[in-house]
């Protein structure tokens, strides 16, 4: 049995992921599966291997055959290609300058739009749900108070310990109130930053 | 449709066209264009996957059929795509045309 090791990671700059990888390859950990940032690696030898990630909204099996196949033809392996996951991994072991997926400055700059695109759609389900959760009145603004009957008659000591004996409960009701909240809000973050990189990019020499 | 709008093409994307005047798969389009261009044109495949999704959303190409193994879709010029191939090549024609008198021995 061959040793496996997973890492959680976060990157935006697709050139910072990389180099990572082609690090642990030359450490001896070849990449067997990412998604979403879970990396999971095999022992092997080390390799100068090139990583190169792309960005592309994949949806059905006949596409990714092809998409996979015209990678495999310009020697690019890929690594565990799966439909509707918006990031395509692949390597070469062809040790050539300039060894890449993109022989254009706005193909390559094009994959932070795309992911920026792909985050935006990854919201629209959002709503509905938030909507749903809301309308069936599982998430009630007025319920994540403080619920301890006559809190705030109570003096003292009483109310500390009521008090104090509550206040986790009510943030936990708030973080749970504000979580889809806050998913829609750093999902317009990425939105904004893959953006601004995509406009970055397109005017790098 | 404006036709004009579509020129000028970028040169990645004359190639594919001029490449795809007869039926051909994604690598066979990047084949096709490294002979036609001497070896000094070399379309990666992230770059070639993305002029194909554009092309085929402009219909400038379509797809023809599968290859054997039913693995790489095979892609021709439609007649919309064969017409901007010709107005762009007539427009590089044309400047060619103008700027030989002026240039003529200068360059």
């Amino acid at each position: 049995m061959t040793a496996q090791i997973s890492q959680i990671k976060f990157f935006f700059r697709f050139e910072k992921e990389e180099a990572w990888l082609e690090a642990m390859s030359a450490s001896g950990w070849h990449l067997i599966s990412a998604s979403y940032g879970y990396y999971r690696f095999q022992a092997g030898k080390p390799e100068k291997r090139v990583y190169r990630i792309d960005c592309r909204n994949i949806t059905k099996q006949a596409d990714l055959v092809d998409y996979v196949s015209l990678f495999a033809d310009s020697g690019w392996t890929s690594i565990s290609p799966k439909k509707n996951v918006g990031s395509y991994y692949f390597y070469s072991l062809v040790d050539q300058p300039g060894k890449d997926i993109f022989s254009d400055i706005t193909s390559r700059a094009g994959r932070y739009l795309r992911m920026a695109q792909l985050t935006g759609i990854s919201l629209i389900p959002m709503i509905p749900i938030y909507g749903a959760l809301i309308a069936t009145g599982a998430l009630k603004m007025g319920s994540w108070g403080y619920l301890t009957p006559g809190l705030w008659q109570m003096t003292g000591v009483e109310f500390t310990r009521h008090f104090l004996f509550e206040t986790p409960f009510v943030v936990l009701r708030a973080i749970g109130w504000m979580l889809p909240l806050l998913v829609v809000l750093a999902c317009l973050i990425f939105i904004y930053c893959y953006y601004r990189i995509y406009r970055q990019e397109l005017t790098k020499e | 449709m404006n036709l004009n709008k579509l020129l000028p093409l970028t040169e990645t994307t004359y190639y594919i066209l001029l490449a795809l005047c007869e039926p051909l798969h994604g690598y066979g389009i990047i084949q096709r264009v490294k002979a036609l261009s001497a070896e000094s044109v070399d379309i990666a495949p992230g770059t070639l996957y993305g002029a194909l999704e554009n092309l085929s959303k402009q219909s400038l190409i379509t797809l023809v059929a599968e290859d054997a193994e039913k693995r790489r879709k095979i892609y021709a010029l439609t007649d919309l795509g064969r017409q901007v191939l010709g107005m762009e090549f007539s427009r590089i024609k044309r400047l060619v045309e103008i700027s030989q008198p002026v240039l003529g021995g200068t360059l």
